[in-house]
């Protein structure tokens, strides 16, 4: 069995933290207000964790195949 | 699905939800404005207190409408001088110091608008209180023609309504007074006591966690109370809803109907029907003038003086009756009933609790289970008389000049009957224990069947008045006799103008 090509949720941690860090420093830096951007922003984790599940099914299909 | 997903899933939903939550709750964070403390509704602190005042002439021979919407202040509103709207606002700044307490009030301003006969009192405070953090009371007190429709929206203060035509007040965090209304008034508070007296039309009356006195309401009343008590004092008809408090009624001119919960419900004086309903707590009428429907769980029953008809359910707790002129249906789960002085009849139903009715006319049908009846009628009986108890005994006085064919029964306990006169034509049963008998009083007459579990008893006496006074009306209660304004003179056409 071969090893998949990514962690899906791995992925999706990892873009998040590196996503708030950055928001928090822009929010003490007084260029965004954190509250409003991470509220109507955070859903996009999910739907980003949700693609990146299907990206690594179809790369595991397509690796069985061949 | 994997540990590790499943932890990152609720990882992410915990912290959108901290976001959603925290997004919801922004702004109500702080303890207060600048320079100050908001607790309970109120500023605390060092504060400045400045003055302006405004009017407005009314168009000739037209009522007002007077709408006020204020926050964070007092709205009292009185009967003035006709033909014009006087409004004094009284601005309370807090602010360290007399300067900058200044400067912010001179830019809170009184505004008077509206077209004709209508005047919209109010503040900026909004547009000021967007911008900055500072805490700030608007009073207003106005003066509006006696006949004026007073329309009142306040938050976090005290309103006060005074001898005019009508008024509708909506209010929050804080109590409310309307006196001497000619008209209808209506009142939605939220937090803090309610007091509307003197009101000519009818009332409507919201409150939740606050107590409310309502008095001299000539027109019908309808009260809804949650978490407070309510104390009603001649009223029209009355229509209450009451949850999570005590309610009090003296002086009902119509029917009064309370649908409680949690509620303990007193009442005396009510001149037509009383419909009652409670949980967990008991039910006291007095003076009732019509029929009585009276429906407790888990608490008592007390009845008194009632001019109709009665009925009365109750569990847990027993029923308590006192000179009923109607007919009485009585049912108590786990409870005893007594009555005194009943004057048509009974219909009774007991279980964990003895029955006893003392002074009666009337038909009397009684059924208990695991529990005992006694019986007093003290005037000849003249009505059927059935009486059933299951694991209990029954007891029937028998007063002079009754007549009646006796049917007894006793299942496992003894049958006595020392009532002179009474000719036993068949028992049955051991020797030495009468278990039943038939019988006849007078040669016959009414029917009399007594069935228990344990003894029977018929004792002769002699009679009597079956109580010791008849049951007394709902004393008189008058419509209030200072509800509503004088009225007022129309002034000559008065110029509009404002000034401040």
């Amino acid at each position: 069995m071969s090893r998949p090509a990514f962690s899906p949720e791995g992925l999706t941690l990892g873009v998040c933290l590196v996503a708030l860090g950055v928001l928090w420093t822009l929010s003490n830096l007084g260029r965004v207000e954190m509250l409003p951007v991470l509220r109507t922003w955070w859903p996009l984790s999910l739907a980003l964790w949700g693609v990146l599940e299907l990206a690594e099914l179809l790369i595991r299909r397509s690796s069985g195949r061949s | 699905m994997s540990a590790r997903k499943i932890g990152l899933l609720i990882l992410l939903l915990g912290v959108g939800a901290a976001i959603e939550t925290a997004w919801q709750v922004r702004g109500d964070w702080r303890i207060g404005p600048e320079g100050c403390r908001v607790i309970g509704g109120r500023f605390y602190g060092p504060s400045y207190a400045f003055e302006r005042t405004a009017e407005r002439a009314l168009p000739a021979g037209e009522a007002a409408r007077l709408e006020v919407k204020n926050a964070f202040g007092g709205v009292s509103v009185t009967a003035g001088a006709p033909g014009v709207v006087k409004v004094k606002l009284r601005k309370i700044v807090f602010l360290p110091t007399e300067e900058k307490a200044r400067a912010f009030a001179d830019r809170v301003e009184l505004r008077l608008s509206g077209e004709g006969a209508t005047v919209r009192v109010g503040t900026n405070r909004d547009e000021i209180a967007r911008g900055e953090d500072v805490g700030l009371e608007t009073h207003l007190e106005i003066e509006t023609p006696a006949e004026s429709a007073v329309d009142i929206r306040n938050e976090h203060g005290h309103v006060g309504v005074v001898g005019v035509a009508s008024a509708n007040v909506v209010s929050s965090f804080d109590g409310v007074a309307v006196e001497r209304i000619a008209g209808d008034v209506k009142v939605e508070a939220g937090h803090g006591d309610v007091r509307a007296s003197g009101v000519g039309g009818t009332l409507a009356l919201t409150a939740r966690h606050g107590n409310v006195e309502v008095s001299d309401v000539a027109g019908p009343a309808k009260v809804e109370v949650e978490h407070g008590d309510l104390s009603a004092r001649k009223t029209g008809a009355l229509d209450v809803s009451i949850q999570f408090g005590g309610f009090e009624a003296e002086g009902v001119r119509g029917d009064l109907v309370v649908r409680g919960a949690h509620a303990e419900l007193r009442a005396t004086d009510v001149a037509q029907r009383a419909e009652v309903e409670t949980s967990f707590a008991g039910i006291h009428l007095a003076r009732v003038g019509g029929d009585v429907r009276a429906i407790a769980q888990h608490g008592e029953i007390a009845a008194e003086d009632v001019s109709g008809g009665l009925f009365a359910e109750t569990t847990h707790a027993g029923v308590d009756l006192a000179r009923i002129d109607g007919a009485v249906h009585a049912v108590a789960d786990h409870g005893e009933v007594n009555a005194r002085g009943l004057g048509k009849g009974a219909k009774v139903r007991a279980s964990v609790g003895d029955v006893q009715l003392d002074g009666f006319t009337g038909p009397i049908e009684v059924e208990v289970e695991r529990g005992s009846v006694r019986l007093a009628p003290r005037a000849p009986l003249a009505a059927e008389v059935t009486v059933s108890a299951t694991q209990g005994e029954v007891h029937l006085d028998v007063p002079e000049g009754s007549r009646f064919d006796l049917e007894a029964e006793s299942r496992r306990g003894e049958l006595r009957a020392d009532v002179p006169g009474l000719t036993t034509s068949e028992t049955g049963g051991e020797p030495g224990r009468a278990h039943r008998v038939a019988g006849k009083l007078a040669g016959g007459g009414i029917a009399v069947r007594l069935h228990a579990d344990g003894d029977v008893t018929l004792e002769g006496k002699p009679a009597g008045p079956i109580s010791d006074r008849p049951a007394a009306r709902p004393s008189a209660t008058m419509p209030p006799a200072e509800a509503g304004p004088q009225p007022s003179t129309p002034s000559e056409k008065p110029e509009s103008s404002e000034k401040q």
